[in-house]
């Protein structure tokens, strides 16, 4: 840098130091203008300097070039700032309404069945269950033969089946789909299959023709009754919070043995009793236990071998618990008041 | 099934009180559904002695009494044929409030006051006798309470059995089970028969069986000279108490002796059967038959009958017939307790709708081996409360004799099985509780299964034994599974919830409806053949749908008629209809539908929302398939029944059939009788995953400025959009990235039938900065391409 160069750089500084003075001590806003005019007008006190860009030698002109540009952006910078100032101080003036509500944006929201059956799928795939599916038009085979309620089983009468012809029902629980999946899988396997079900029930304020289970199945060597109550006392916990206890007591399925019913201890009133559990404390989910030699006869699997277990579980039922809905038809009348509520 | 303390408690020590019984019976799998508490407490009602009896002088069934209270005499009247001096009696004096709301005043009947009435059961609300007083035993003290006399109320437990334990379908039955758990032996009633050696059964019946696979066994019994009359007070207080209906003594003991020991029995009238030869077969076809309640019934095939040599006397086990029914007249009784094949009879039922105690215990499989023992405790009541003498012997024909079941059951498959540590010994002990017989060695047990637990068959039947017994509670959970498992999201779940998320987002709300609807809406929306139910509901829920449109619009009106106007649905669920005629050609298909009315968006204070058009549907439809990757769309002209012809279109993605969309036609709004526009889309799941885009990979931003260029252009106006942007990508290179269709205009401005397209070009390359220049000769092809192919014009 040459001598020449360094001086007028210093002066640079100077000029910068003095506008900073002048633009600091404005009050009056009219007098920006009159700012602006002094250092960047045509002949104001940045010109100067410009105008001494033609005598500097040739290998500085560069520098000073750029060092002009900067303080020149600077000017324009401090100057248009205090300048917005003073109009957003002029705005305030204004009354600016921050409580007019927002303009709404529309969110939709998934059917709270199915978002109780994803909090059920997300507890059963974080325990290492793979989600299998299965039609809901179903073979007689597939609901009933295969899981060991043969045609004339008093059990038939329980589930009261809508049938398409002799052979073809609309599956009335979602076990069918251990059946499939053990047809086409080996051990070891760990599966939930949730789903639509059909049973001819009128509907009321607790049954609908049509309804949602899900199924779960764990076929390995070693499992046990034990390893069936661990799982469901997990899924219990999850769904529900800590406090939630479990009570299996002995029941009848023919594709289970033994078979259990399980219940809930009451998540409104905590067991103490009321009108939700009808005073016993204890909400009814479901069935399971473990699978039937029978079943396993009729998918191949050696029963020497392997052993499993198997529960279900009605979806309505658990969100009915979970959001205090007290009639199932909600679910199925879809009215917009009830479903922006999820 | 119904049960009383008190009557359980003849078979079995306790002292639980009712609700522990209840949850230990809950907890044994018999499950109770509810505790009912009948009471006897009646205010004012007195026993009384009739000293004697006169008619009435003017009305011929009525009698004056002269009725001892303790403290007094009354004179009361009486319309009963059973008023006899001497009877002890429930006297409801002046003021005595009665269970069907009668307060008692003094009545006066035909010129004679009446200061009390003489009750039958029926007004005391014990049982349904309502033609008869109710006559109390010689036990009664006269003036005393009779709720005092009558004793404790009734405590009746209702039990929801499951169909795999018949054996509790009797009390004795119940009370083994609460044996197994306080370890107090259960006393069956002990049995001693005076029979009358002179008059062998031999002599007065015979028993042939047609069909044994049908009728295992029949057992009989003759007594002869009994007295038909009502029962008395303490059988028909625990009859009905747990709601069965009371006949005469003896239909009432053969209901007992089935409550007590779940052994069904029939009791037929002697002298009515034609031929004193009992043939047990099957019906022969289109055989007809009148049961004891009186109605007539055409008989399937199989049907078995219990016949007297000449005609059916009987459906077996299910409920016997008007011919041979035991009346007031009845002198001889022929008894039946006889094994049935459960099949058979729930057959034969089902196709009646015939259900009755009998025929549900015969369904179930009753006790093979107890069938004696039921013909002989019920012949033993009869003699006692019927009197007659018994022949000598019991008709037992067994032509399929009964052979017991033993099981091995190993220790190790218990502990394997359960999750627990039980020894032998713990094991044998909880079976033998339940009368099993037990022969451990080492660590097998050779099981021996009593006759009655017809559910038990194999080793596994055993180890749930021993868990209830044991009880399930007390098996400790275990939360550590010895396995590994790693799980997969399934990919269709994966995507499902990526593709319901996408919709939730654009502000849909997701529903879910019936699948079952009726065939009229079914067919609406389809031109595929629905699938019906056999045995439907009701016709508006008898064929499954073949689009999830119909039950969606159920869902939009229903709204509608609540007053909410701007809807965004969708659903994700599966379809049903067949391809041909045969039902072999089913199809079960998942469709996501969306449909769509009113506002787009909310109304706010700021702006005003315009109703949601064709355009709304279309670009929601395509936004979610671009957000899933899927970008080549292609759309066709739809010719489809329920849209609107202009307004519709179908989705193909490669050729691939993937859905419609479009508005509602105005016929089927008004069918429908929705007034707004509504629009829908239903696509094909199945294709959109298919064609889902699982690795994504990210295009690098660029580096280099992009150039736009805006156009303006007039075309006729029957010109579509779809074959500008054709032209304008056919004569661009890779340059070109994007078209923006930004205005679309038809006015005043420009000629008649000719329509404006503006809309920019953006240009940009990967690898350097673009010259103006360059673009300037795509551009001029472009334009030259769509002056000479659809003469567009440049908008000045």
């Amino acid at each position: 840098m040459t001598p020449e160069l360094k001086e007028t750089i210093s002066k640079l500084e100077l000029l910068k130091e003095k506008f900073d003075d002048d633009i600091n001590e404005i009050l009056n806003e009219n007098l920006i203008e009159s700012i602006r005019i002094k250092y960047l007008g045509r002949k104001g006190l940045l010109s100067e300097f410009f105008s001494l860009m033609g005598k500097v030698s040739i290998e500085d002109r560069p520098q000073l070039g750029q060092e002009l540009n900067k303080v020149k952006k600077y000017f324009q910078q401090k100057i248009e700032k205090k300048s917005k100032n003073k109009q957003s101080e002029e705005q305030k003036i204004e009354f600016f309404d921050t409580t007019l509500p927002g303009v709404p944006a529309k969110i939709g929201t998934k059917h709270p069945l199915y978002q109780v059956l994803d909090e059920i799928k997300e507890i059963f795939v974080s325990m290492g269950f793979v989600i299998e599916t299965g039609p809901e038009l179903e073979t007689d085979y597939y609901n009933f033969e295969a899981l060991n309620i043969p045609k004339d089983h008093p059990s038939r009468d329980l589930q009261d089946t809508f049938y398409i012809t002799d052979d073809l029902v609309m599956r009335t629980h979602t076990s069918p789909v251990q059946i499939r999946t053990m047809s086409k899988k080996q051990p070891p396997i760990r599966m939930i299959a949730p789903g639509k079900c059909y049973r001819k029930d009128a509907l009321d304020a607790t049954h609908s023709p049509v309804f949602h289970q899900v199924e779960g199945l764990c076929v390995d060597v070693g499992v046990t009754f034990a390893d069936l109550k661990g799982v469901i006392e997990v899924f219990a916990k999850r769904l529900f919070g800590e406090n939630v206890k479990i009570r299996f007591r002995p029941s009848f399925f023919p594709f289970t043995e033994p078979s259990a019913e399980y219940d809930f201890s009451c998540v409104k009133c905590g067991g103490k009793g009321c009108n939700i559990c009808k005073g016993t404390g204890w909400l009814e989910i479901s069935g399971a236990g473990m699978v039937d030699p029978a079943v396993f006869n009729y998918v191949g699997y050696d029963s020497q071998k392997y052993t499993g277990y198997a529960f279900g579980m009605g979806i309505e039922r658990i969100a009915m618990l979970k959001y205090q809905i007290p009639d199932i038809r909600y679910f199925y009348e879809n009215d917009l008041r009830f479903l922006n509520q999820f | 099934m119904k049960v009383t303390i008190d009557w359980l408690k003849k078979y079995v020590n306790f002292s639980y009180n009712p609700d522990e019984l209840a949850h230990r019976l809950t907890m044994l799998g018999l499950e109770v559904e509810g505790i009912n508490y009948l009471n006897y407490d009646f205010e004012k009602v007195v026993i009384g002695k009739i000293n004697n009896v006169k008619p009435h002088p003017d009305k011929q069934n009525l009698s004056l009494c002269d009725v001892n209270v303790g403290d007094k005499s009354l004179n009361l009247v009486c319309g009963a044929p059973n008023v006899d001096a001497g009877k002890k009696v429930a006297v409801a004096l002046v003021g005595a409030k009665l269970p069907n709301d009668v307060t008692v005043d003094v009545a006066k009947i035909h010129g004679y006051e009446s200061p009390g009435m003489i009750c039958s059961e029926a007004e005391l609300g014990l049982s349904h006798q309502s033609d008869i007083i109710m006559v109390l035993d010689n036990k009664a003290k006269i003036g005393e309470k009779l709720e005092n006399f009558l004793g404790d109320s009734e405590i009746v437990i209702e039990i929801d059995l499951t169909p795999n334990r018949p054996d509790c379908l009797g009390l004795i039955g119940v009370a083994r089970e609460i044996s197994a758990i306080n370890g107090v032996n259960i006393h069956k009633p002990n049995i001693s028969l005076i029979e009358d050696s002179s008059k062998k059964i031999e002599d007065f019946i015979s028993v042939k069986i047609e069909n044994p696979e049908s009728c295992p066994r029949y057992t009989a019994r003759y007594v002869e000279g009994i007295k038909v009359g009502p029962s008395p007070r303490w059988l028909i207080q625990k009859l009905e108490a747990i709601g069965l209906r009371t006949i005469n003594n003896i239909v009432d003991i053969t209901n007992y002796v089935m409550m007590e020991t779940g052994q069904p029995l029939h009791a037929f009238d002697y002298n009515m059967l034609e031929r004193k030869k009992i043939i047990v077969r099957h019906a022969h076809p289109k055989e007809k038959f009148i049961t004891l309640d009186e109605k007539e019934h055409t008989l399937p095939q199989n049907t078995l009958l219990i016949c007297d040599g000449k005609k059916p006397i009987a459906l077996a086990g299910i409920m016997g017939g008007l011919n041979s029914e035991i009346s007031k007249k009845t002198k001889n009784v022929l008894l039946e307790s006889a094994l049935f094949d459960p099949i058979n009879i729930r057959r034969t039922a089902k196709s009646l709708s015939i259900s009755t105690d009998s025929s549900q215990r015969f369904e179930r499989g009753v006790d093979p081996d107890g069938l004696l023992y039921a013909l002989d405790r019920a012949t033993q009541l009869i003699n006692e409360l019927a009197g007659g003498t018994i022949a000598k012997n019991a008709i037992d024909h067994h032509p399929k004799p009964y052979k017991k079941t033993t099981v091995e059951l190993k220790v190790d498959s218990v502990n394997n099985l359960l999750g627990t540590s039980f020894n032998s010994k713990e094991i044998c002990n909880i079976l033998t509780r339940l009368e099993f017989k037990v022969d451990a060695k080492e660590s097998i047990i050779k099981v021996e299964v009593p006759s009655f637990r017809v559910d038990i068959e194999r080793e596994v039947d055993l180890i749930e034994e021993v868990a209830r017994i044991y009880g399930f509670d007390k098996i400790k959970g275990n939360t550590f599974s010895k396995v590994p498992h790693f799980s997969e999201q399934g990919k269709e779940e994966k995507f499902n919830q990526i593709l319901r998320e996408s919709i939730v987002r654009m502000g849909y709300n997701e529903i879910v409806t019936n699948s079952l609807l009726n065939k009229i809406n079914a067919v609406k929306f389809t031109n595929k053949i629905p699938i019906q139910l056999a045995n439907p509901i009701s016709e508006d829920l008898g064929t499954l749908r073949t689009s999830i449109l119909p039950g969606a619009l159920q869902v939009l009106k229903w709204n509608k008629n609540r007053k909410i106007k701007d809807q965004s649905l969708f659903e994700i669920g599966n379809v049903f209809y067949l391809e041909k005629k045969n039902i072999d050609s089913r199809k079960e298909i998942k469709k996501i539908a969306f449909i769509r009315t009113g506002n787009i968006s909310l109304n706010s204070w700021l702006s005003r929302s315009r109703e949601t058009n064709f355009y709304n549907t279309k670009g929601d439809v395509i936004s979610v398939l671009n957000r899933l990757g899927i970008k080549n769309i292609e759309v066709k002209p739809a010719d489809i029944d329920f849209l609107n012809h202009t307004e519709s279109l179908k989705l193909y993605i490669k050729n691939e059939y993937l859905g419609y969309m479009g508005k509602l036609s105005a016929s089927i709004l008004t069918e429908l009788d929705i007034g707004d526009d509504v629009f829908v889309a239903e696509l094909d799941f199945g294709c959109i995953l298919n064609n889902y885009n699982w690795e994504k990979k990210v295009k690098i931003i660029p580096k280099y400025p992009s150039i736009q260029r805006d156009f303006s252009i007039v075309v006729d106006q029957l010109v579509s959009w779809a074959k500008i942007e054709k032209i304008i990508w056919a004569n661009s290179n890779k340059l070109l990235k994007s078209i923006e269709l930004f205005d679309v205009f038809r006015g005043k401005q420009i000629e008649k039938k000719k329509k404006s397209f503006a809309f920019s070009l953006t240009f940009l390359s990967d690898e350097r900065t673009l010259t103006e220049n360059e673009i300037d000769v795509i551009i001029s092809q472009i334009l030259e391409n769509l002056k000479s192919k659809l003469n567009a014009e440049l908008r000045a």
